[in-house]
């Protein structure tokens, strides 16, 4: 397909069900690439956008006609920083779902042009999304700090001084054998974690070593 | 393979070393070179991070699996819930295909792979089938004539291969009189500790869970509790520390592992067992009988 062919990140998305639905995943930041690739030879035609609150991200959900095929392209925008560029200089048609969009769920279009609501009153408080969740993933409260522990140190409990004073005064190495013990086996564990998708799926967030959510 | 490693878990060498110095005490007594599964991480704990995310926990047991195989040892496993989840993930791998592409295809990732080899056992079992209650009697030097009861920990219930869940129950039970103590029957043997309850709603495990067998324990002539299990110890411990009005009017029972016994049935002083960090009616047990 031309657009797996042009765009490197693209895979085939599982769903889609029958022969006449195709569906694409695609990082935020190749969907305006795509959607020229799509719309390139005018045999496609844009349908619409679909906003899903999957409760860590938003999913967007990019919808066209070609040859008689409903073609999606799937991307998601993280909650904390909901942004991505407008298409609507390639498809006008995109403009104002791209608006409802934006002011139900609070995802930027970056380069759209129009500034006054389109379904919300003028009034409508600032920030107030009416379809937007608060961030939250699918690990339950009494679970978050064990899988916290479990990112950073291979444990679920956590690994701090005290376990070392404790080991000291009992005549053991201040460290048990662990991964944490050892930089290359915790890498080896991590590296695990992430490749099982583990911390996409908990809602891990590397950078801070911390959930997205409380 | 016939290399002994322990896995060792979290919570007994980061919580409760003592029990440790005391396994490393029995196995060398015993003469039974058990060595460390350098790297491993956490099993992980099957109740919260088990039912979390399947694949996930699936993936890192096997790794421990697969250090274990690469080192060439079979597995003596100290705590409950880690033989509960490198059981299951065994089993799982044996028999599920799919699964097995899956996590081999993860374990590739790392450069890391598991062909099943490692027998995993509770350290109750290996001690009852494999050392034998004959050759731990006899390096028996001061037997523990107490009355104590038990608390055998649900997962120590957990078979995949064999149907009689009480065979390792039972082996924990032998091993104790093996020691020279007299169980003590309450009836509620079976009653979970409220480990995992007390993860959603504290106060329903000791209501529900804790201060009923502590109830029941008061009506019998046990002076304390003896556990397999770290983390029903450890429940056990900070529960009854923490039941207040709830158990007003209950013993408080000092909480013993099995491998502390042992240790100290071999010779061992309380005083080797760090018991700093424990509760003032376990200290008191240790010290009045083997200070």
């Amino acid at each position: 397909m031309l657009l797996e062919e042009r765009l490197t990140g693209a895979r085939r998305a599982a769903g889609g069900k029958g022969k006449r639905r195709v569906s694409v995943e695609l990082d935020a930041a190749e969907v305006k690439e795509a959607v020229l690739a799509v719309l390139h030879g005018e045999r496609a035609r844009f349908v619409t956008i679909v906003a899903v609150d999957t409760g860590l991200d938003i999913e967007l959900l990019y919808n066209f006609s070609l040859d008689g095929v409903l073609l999606t392209l799937r991307t998601s925008v993280a909650k904390e920083a909901s942004a991505i560029e407008t298409i609507t200089p390639m498809a006008p048609g995109a403009e104002f779902i791209e608006k409802e969009i934006a002011e139900l769920f609070g995802v930027e279009f970056v380069g759209h042009t129009r500034r006054t609501n389109l379904v919300l009153p003028d009034d409508w408080p600032t920030g107030k999304r009416p379809l937007r969740k608060p961030i939250v993933g699918d690990v339950i409260p009494q679970a978050r700090a064990s899988v916290e522990n479990l990112m950073i140190g291979g444990t679920s409990i956590r690994v701090g001084p005290s376990s070392a004073v404790k080991r000291e005064k009992a005549g053991l190495p201040r460290m048990p054998p662990l991964a944490s013990a050892n930089p290359v086996q915790m890498q080896e564990v991590k590296d695990l974690l992430i490749r099982s998708g583990f911390d996409k799926r908990a809602g891990f967030d590397r950078r801070t070593g911390k959930l997205r959510y409380k | 393979m016939n290399k002994q490693a322990f896995f060792l878990g979290c919570v007994i060498p980061l919580r409760f070393p003592g029990i440790e110095v005391a396994a490393r005490r029995v196995f060398g007594q015993l003469g039974i070179e058990c060595v460390d599964l350098d790297g491993y991480s956490c099993c992980p704990e099957p109740v919260v991070l088990g039912l979390t995310d399947r694949d996930m926990a699936l993936a890192v047991s096997a790794r421990n699996l697969a250090l274990a195989e690469r080192a060439g040892a079979d597995l003596v496993v100290l705590c409950n819930g880690c033989y509960e989840a490198l059981a299951e993930a065994d089993h799982a791998l044996r028999h599920d295909a799919p699964m097995r592409a899956r996590v081999g295809e993860l374990l590739a990732g790392i450069g890391a792979r598991y062909d099943g080899k490692v027998r995993i056992k509770h350290f109750i079992e290996f001690l009852h089938d494999d050392v034998g209650l004959e050759r731990i009697a006899k390096a028996i030097t001061r037997p523990v004539d107490v009355p104590l009861a038990l608390h055998y920990g649900c997962h120590l219930f957990r078979e995949t291969t064999h149907p009689d869940t009480w065979r390792k129950p039972r082996m924990m039970k032998g091993l104790v009189e093996a020691m020279g103590a007299r169980c003590v029957d309450y009836g509620l043997e079976q009653l979970c500790c409220g480990f995992p309850i007390s993860q959603f709603d504290k106060d329903a495990a000791l209501k529900e869970r804790l201060v009923p067998k502590l109830k029941a324990l008061s009506t019998t002539s046990a002076e304390a509790l003896a556990f397999c299990c770290p983390a029903c110890l450890n429940q056990f411990e900070t529960g009854q520390g923490g039941a207040g009005d709830l158990a007003a009017d209950v013993v408080r029972y000092p909480c013993v592992h099995v491998l502390e016994l042992l240790a100290l049935s071999f010779g061992m002083q309380a005083t080797e067992l760090s018991l700093d960090f424990r509760s003032g009616a376990t200290k008191d047990f240790f010290e009045c009988f083997w200070g």
